[in-house]
């Protein structure tokens, strides 16, 4: 998790405690709700993509206490897939970097695609902002440059990388001008071959992969 | 006549604004008359609206709020500053243009209402009882240039509290040495010491002159907060500090020039007793 979510959240509802006292009562359940999933990512090695988007969904809600009106979110996810097994806490970092980089970079900017699909063999998920743009020469610079504060893009794909060897794709488009998407491509879970209603306890190799 | 401050609040995130507004109101001394959520928008209603002081995030969406404090500082009729900033590093960014205060979020009522009152200070020096030192400045006659860098309207420093996670705000008064070491300027208090970014010169401007005093070229030092001078030869100066670590600083030559005159004047002057020489070989 980011500390600037969490810092950010607790201004929000310091905030909310003079403007809106009522409201603070839901707002904690969301960041409860958010924080929980967080602390328990590392119990499965695998979550149904209705269990993330339930995460991505609390943590959209919590951003909005502090951006309001400006944040619109617009989710086109195929049904069929509410089941399908991702990685916990793979599609939450998108969504994130949308919202702290994409939205960040312009007044203006606000409106979040969201997407979940099945291409082929692969469970393709991707979140698409309306923010300022990076020139595309610059991408792999800005998103997956090694230095001491590494971007989460850069940490999702080494638990990817983990998981699923080379059989994934983490991908960034952008122009200037022209917003930010960030896909995510994964093997379909058949493929993967994990049982969907046995998830597994994680061997303690499986576990350190997962953390790396 | 009793006149509220007119200000406006350029602020992205519409709960944040509410709430600064809240507490803005609540003091009983400020209008709020319009506010904007970026940069380009809340300066064309400053220039507008030519307020009495702007509350500005620091970390405005697109253009920051810097970039708009020194195009604020432009207009004919410059509003005061104050920022309000979710990140104690942007501190020391501020500070350099000037603002009048610095509110790290979450924003708590009684640091409000201390900003509400140093703009007041500034605003109305003469209801407000003393009138905001305009920097004496012992250290030469500084350039317009040169206040508006320092920002001799600062009667606070802010610093970063890197344990508390925190900007501290430090008066000249708390100040035992400005020393440069390790590529940062380090302030000492008697407790503590700060890592900053500042230029000794900009520090020393800002300190303005008696009690402090430059006894070398990285070090500024308060004459009231030394605990000894060792003078272990001609013109061969150390001196202790009363703070935490007694920190001891050797004079440069030019500095014990400085230093002996004001030492000889207070009667101040201890000579090394044999047991400091002693320890020095």
């Amino acid at each position: 998790m980011n500390p600037h979510f969490l810092f950010n959240a607790l201004n929000a509802l310091a905030a909310l405690a003079t403007v809106a006292p009522r409201e603070v009562p839901r707002a904690t359940g969301r960041l409860r709700q958010f924080l929980r999933a967080s602390f328990d990512q590392q119990e499965r090695l695998l979550v149904p993509l209705e269990e993330e988007l339930a995460v991505v969904r609390a943590y959209l809600d919590i951003e909005s206490l502090r951006l309001g009106d400006r944040l619109k979110v617009e989710q086109t996810i195929d049904p069929g897939l509410l089941q399908a097994l991702m990685p916990p806490f793979s599609f939450q970092p998108l969504v994130e970097n949308a919202v702290q980089h994409g939205l960040h970079s312009s007044p203006r900017a606000g409106r979040l695609q969201l997407i979940a699909r099945p291409t082929g063999e692969w469970l393709e998920m991707s979140v698409r902002d309306d923010g300022q743009g990076v020139p595309s020469t610059e991408i792999e610079y800005l998103f997956f440059a090694e230095r001491p504060q590494v971007h989460a893009l850069v940490l999702l794909r080494r638990r990817l990388r983990g998981l699923f060897g080379r059989s994934f794709q983490l991908e960034v488009r952008s122009e200037i001008g022209e917003g930010t998407t960030v896909t995510m491509r994964i093997p379909m879970p058949k493929r993967f071959g994990v049982g969907l209603e046995s998830p597994r306890p994680i061997s303690s190799e499986l576990r350190e992969l997962a953390l790396n | 006549m009793w006149i509220r401050i007119r200000a406006v609040i350029i602020e992205d995130e519409p709960l944040a604004a509410q709430y600064l507004a809240a507490l803005l109101d609540d003091t009983c001394q400020v209008d709020v008359i319009g506010s904007a959520i970026e940069s380009e928008a809340g300066l064309r209603l400053c220039a507008e609206l030519r307020p009495d002081a702007v509350f500005v995030d620091i970390n405005l969406p697109g253009k920051d709020g810097v970039s708009l404090a020194k195009q604020l500082a432009m207009l004919p009729q410059p509003p005061r500053l104050v920022f309000t900033t979710g990140n104690a590093n942007r501190a020391t960014d501020a500070f350099r243009l000037e603002a009048v205060d610095y509110l790290l979020k979450p924003l708590d009522p009684e640091q409000v209402t201390e900003a509400v009152n140093r703009l007041l200070a500034y605003l109305r020096p003469f209801e407000a009882g003393s009138s905001p030192s305009s920097g004496d400045l012992g250290n030469g006659v500084p350039t317009a240039d040169k206040m508006r860098l320092t920002g001799a309207a600062n009667e606070l420093l802010p610093v970063k509290d890197v344990d508390r996670d925190q900007i501290r705000l430090l008066a000249r008064r708390e100040v035992v040495a400005v020393l440069r070491r390790e590529r940062r300027t380090w302030v000492h208090t008697v407790r503590e010491d700060f890592a900053t970014y500042y230029p000794v010169a900009d520090l020393l401007r800002w300190l303005g002159g008696d009690p402090f005093v430059q006894i070398g070229r990285h070090a500024v030092v308060n004459l009231q907060a030394i605990e000894r001078v060792i003078h272990y030869g001609d013109r061969l100066y150390r001196v202790r500090l009363r703070d935490r670590a007694s920190t001891e600083i050797t004079a440069s030559r030019t500095g014990a020039a400085r230093l002996a005159p004001v030492l000889k004047m207070q009667s101040a002057v201890i000579r090394a007793s044999v047991n400091d020489l002693q320890r020095l070989a």
